[in-house]
């Protein structure tokens, strides 16, 4: 029973697709969940509000949107192309981005959350020490809210792997280009006949999914062990 | 003089105003909850911005607002301890303590093996903060403050929320401090025993303003602050000095001149006691009283004499440079005849001074 091209294909897109996508994502929603928790500015509501967009739309009219902005002749895609030549509609590099908008509400939500139950006090201690605002943010801030950056992390890579609706609006659903597993799986399903292919797919898509859990729970409670080892 | 400050703060309905200066060794900033002191600490600390005045530590200006100086909090050179000690719970003790020399100020004041050695810290430095006792957590932060560099200290209620024996156990290291670094320290506190123990000037502080400051003994025996304060029980605050233990338990003390007698002390020769003598222990007399069961008998003179409202009044004497305020009836007050300058007999059963009432 061994697997297709294509399947193994869809198998290591997916991967890739969501390593990159949480890779993409995590700097910039570590800096916006820290803002959001800890500093009081205009649009700050704004922001929360535009953050969670992907949230609350339909998958569906994100990749539309994607698709607006990023082809060829979209007001993002053009510039790209132009420049950089670089295209990402129909890319496996789309597949990425959107894959990383979907995800990155939930991170933020994630990482926002362990920032919150940081004590600005012990913040505030560093500063008396002598230490600057980076530094305390190295030393103090992101060392406490290491577990939730790994379940932030792997929220998001979950998201990504079976992020479905945006993926194949955007960048469709090209078999060893940009088909990863849930679309690989919709393929199989439109077709008669590939009822094995489907369930074998969908049985790796749980796998992938559960070892990925398993390593950050595994991962968070060494972290919180090391916390509390004497 | 090494602190100097001289500030005014409005935060909507609160107006802090306040002017003061200290010195080596520790003053006190004392008041109620609701005093300012709090916000006094911010304000010092860089981290609220005073309306206007000035800050100095040892002749740095670390705040003025007509210039606009206003130094950041980490480079203020202020070492804090915190009521709730604010360690960092993901490092070990030693990497607590050697926070500031490798993320923020360097230089030492006394090095690294000293502060471990005077704080006691040498059996807990690998263990995480979640495993120390309420006492171990204060030393670790008295010494993390101390090992910052300081040019100056701020204590913030630091013994607050520790029990008795807590308290015990970490206010020699205090004292330890007090007398063997020569550093300006404020301490912030409610609490009049800490006060009285530890600190040699005070600041009396409510709703934001200076009621009194100066020596701490004299201020907080004067009648104004202790009514001003509500403080529970009118009390004079004296210093003694231990000269005997008597094979009958008694100690002698030395005060003023004379002699005080209490029940036994577990205190060394030569040691100085605060004491704590409530105001209607005192009896008077006018004439010197003869075969009396009260042990002390202090010869004063009237210095002041302050009418109650009710039948009461509150007469202040002076025995040596120490005053002792008694509170008597009116009507003693008048059958005795008591007169500013008047010559009296202070006495005072023996027993009556509670231990927790002497402040070693």
């Amino acid at each position: 029973m061994e697997l297709s091209p294509q399947e193994i294909d869809a198998i290591f897109l997916s991967i890739k697709v969501s390593i990159w996508s949480v890779v993409f994502s995590l700097l910039p929603a570590i800096y916006i969940a820290y803002i959001l928790s800890r500093k009081k500015f205009w649009g700050r509501q704004a922001l929360n509000v535009l953050v969670h967009i992907p949230l609350i739309l339909p998958p569906v009219v994100t990749g539309y949107l994607l698709l607006i902005l990023f082809s060829r002749t979209g007001l993002i895609g053009r510039f790209l192309d132009t420049y950089f030549g670089i295209t990402v509609a129909f890319h496996w590099f789309g597949a990425v981005l959107a894959a990383a908008i979907m995800s990155f509400p939930l991170m933020v939500r994630a990482f926002r959350l362990g920032f919150e139950n940081v004590d600005p006090k012990l913040e505030v201690a560093a500063y008396s020490l002598g230490a600057n605002r980076f530094i305390i943010f190295l030393t103090i801030t992101l060392p406490l809210v290491i577990s939730a950056l790994i379940t932030g992390a792997v929220l998001g890579f979950a998201k990504s792997m079976g992020e479905f609706g945006a993926t194949i609006t955007f960048v469709s659903n090209i078999p060893g280009k940009t088909q990863t597993i849930p679309s690989a799986i919709f393929e199989f399903l439109q077709l008669p006949g590939n009822n094995f292919m489907t369930i074998r797919l969908v049985c790796l898509s749980l796998l992938i999914s559960i070892v990925a859990l398993y390593i950050s729970e595994v991962l968070a409670s060494r972290l919180s062990q090391r916390e509390q080892r004497e | 003089m090494s602190i100097s400050v001289n500030i005014d703060k409005i935060i909507g309905e609160f107006y802090l105003k306040t002017k003061f200066n200290a010195d080596i060794g520790i003053t006190a900033i004392f008041g109620p909850s609701g005093a300012g002191k709090s916000t006094l600490v911010n304000l010092i600390a860089g981290l609220v911005k005073p309306d206007t005045g000035y800050i100095k530590i040892l002749n740095e200006v670390i705040f003025e607002s007509q210039q606009k100086i206003n130094v950041p909090v980490n480079k203020r050179g202020i070492g804090f301890v915190f009521q709730d000690a604010r360690l960092f719970p993901h490092m070990k003790v030693v990497s607590n303590l050697k926070y500031s020399n490798r993320f923020g100020r360097k230089g030492h004041l006394r090095s690294f093996t000293e502060i471990v050695e005077v704080l006691n810290l040498g059996h807990i430095l690998h263990r995480l903060p979640g495993n120390l006792s309420g006492g171990e957590k204060q030393r670790v932060a008295i010494g993390r403050a101390l090992l910052s560099n300081p040019k100056i200290l701020i204590l913030d209620e630091p013994l607050t929320g520790l029990d008795e024996g807590l308290k015990a156990e970490v206010i020699p290291y205090l004292e330890f401090l007090r007398d063997n670094f020569k550093i300006p320290i404020l301490y912030i506190s409610h609490s009049q025993s800490e006060v009285v123990r530890l600190s040699d000037r005070i600041v009396v502080l409510e709703k934001g303003r200076i009621l009194e400051q100066g020596k701490t003994l004299q201020i907080l025996s004067s009648f104004s602050v202790a009514k001003k304060l509500g403080l529970r029980d009118l009390s004079s605050f004296v210093e003694a000095k231990v000269s005997k233990h008597a094979p009958d338990g008694i100690t002698e003390l030395d005060f003023a001149g004379s002699k005080l007698f209490l029940p036994k002390l577990d205190t060394p020769l030569g040691r100085n006691v605060r004491l704590r003598i409530l105001a209607k222990d005192i009896t008077l007399a006018i004439d010197k009283p003869q075969k009396i069961s009260a042990l002390n008998i202090l010869k004063g003179e009237v210095v002041e004499i302050i009418l109650g409202s009710g039948p009461g009044a509150i007469i202040g004497i002076k025995v040596g440079k120490h005053k002792l305020i008694t509170r008597i009836t009116q009507r003693s007050l008048n059958a005795m005849d008591l007169k500013h300058g008047k010559t009296c007999f202070a006495f005072l059963k023996s027993v009556s001074v509670a231990a927790a009432d002497i402040i070693i």
